[in-house]
């Protein structure tokens, strides 16, 4: 076995799950190959340490949610919840995007515009001009990284 | 109590009867909500969605079954679906082009009372257990965190124990490249 072959079946090795013919095999390579021993160490930490956490548990609140939902109100407490989540991870991405893609259009729109004013305004004047003219002072450039994360802040607003 | 009489009452709209039955079993459905969804508020609004539906589809429940199992199978199914759409919200958002640095130290962060070695460990196990694809991810956790045997595993996901076996064996594999990427 090559050593990317082995190196997939470190996790089996570390459970003891490997059938006995592999198990013999990884372990001869492990006495050749440093660079899976270190493997075998820096994994075998990790999963040994996170299946030391065990239980995480739910909010003391959740049972007065619960039960809000299932109580007199049921229908009313079900659909705030769905429309609780349905904005959090739809509506509010899904306008996210659709802005990104608004401001895309328009500022391709006016780099158009304004390549095309620049050619007929050579001898007027500067693109300093041009740029007050569009208000382009007021616009900041962004990173579509970063312009996503803006976005969604700004539109974080049932943040509790 | 015993689970058919608390059941009997349950069935009956007995309210204090079901939040003796949340109190016992909420614990393994938000731990198996939040090893899917690596979030606490997301695995919260599932762990609710699934009591609801829990409490409203109790009469379906077969008495033969194992309670816990029946419990299991609505959990898995909410909580692969809400991945399902948390994974389209993320696309949407354009949070992939951020990165995910920031959801591992606020993991890490969220639990000040352990270490933070476990917690950093912890969190990219979590984060390559969120690559795992549907089955081989639900397989993984029913068996790694729940400590459900073969069978149990094969019951919850209506599935062979050979094709536990498979899932289990895929998992870890793949487990084992995502890890030795996150670990370097
Ligand atoms: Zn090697």
């Amino acid at each position: 076995m090559k050593h990317k072959e082995i190196q997939k079946k470190l996790l089996r090795y570390i459970e003891a799950e490997l059938p006995p013919d592999e198990r013999a095999e990884v372990q001869l390579h492990l006495e050749r190959c440093e660079q899976c021993r270190k493997d075998v160490q820096s994994l075998s930490g990790a999963w040994n340490l996170s299946q030391s956490i065990k239980q995480v548990q739910p909010s003391p609140f959740l049972w007065n949610k619960i039960s809000a939902q299932l109580g007199g109100k049921t229908q009313k407490g079900g659909l705030v919840n769905k429309v609780r989540v349905f904005i959090r991870q739809t509506a509010r991405p899904a306008l996210t995007a659709a802005i990104v893609m608004l401001g895309l259009f328009i500022g391709i729109k006016l780099g158009n515009r304004l390549m095309m004013t620049e050619v007929s305004s050579r001898q007027a004047g500067t693109s300093l001009q041009l740029q007050s003219e569009f208000g382009l002072e007021n616009f900041r450039v962004l990173s579509s990284g970063s312009l996503g994360g803006e976005l969604a802040a700004f539109m974080d607003y049932e943040n509790e | 109590m015993k689970n058919l009489e608390l059941l009997e009452k349950i069935r009956r709209g007995d309210r204090s009867a079901f939040k003796h039955f949340y109190e016992e079993y909420k614990g393994m459905v938000f731990n198996v909500c939040y090893r899917m969804l690596n979030d606490k508020q997301d695995a919260e609004d599932a762990t609710q969605d699934i009591f609801v539906k829990a409490f409203r589809s109790i009469q379906k429940f077969r008495s033969d079954a194992k309670l816990s199992t029946w419990l299991y199978q609505i959990a898995v199914n909410t909580g692969l679906n809400y991945a399902r759409r948390k994974k389209i919200a993320t696309w949407l958002s354009l949070d992939f082009l951020v990165g995910k640095e920031e959801s591992i130290l606020d993991n890490a962060q969220a639990r000040p009372d352990l270490k933070l070695e476990k917690n950093e460990s912890d969190a990219l196990v979590q984060q390559a257990i969120q690559s795992l694809p549907p089955r081989q991810r639900t397989a993984i956790i029913l068996q790694r965190y729940e400590e459900l045997s073969y069978k149990e595993i094969a019951e919850v996901m209506k599935t062979s124990l050979s094709a536990v076996e498979s899932l289990l064996h895929h998992a870890k594999d793949n487990l084992t490249k995502k890890l030795i990427v996150l670990l370097k």
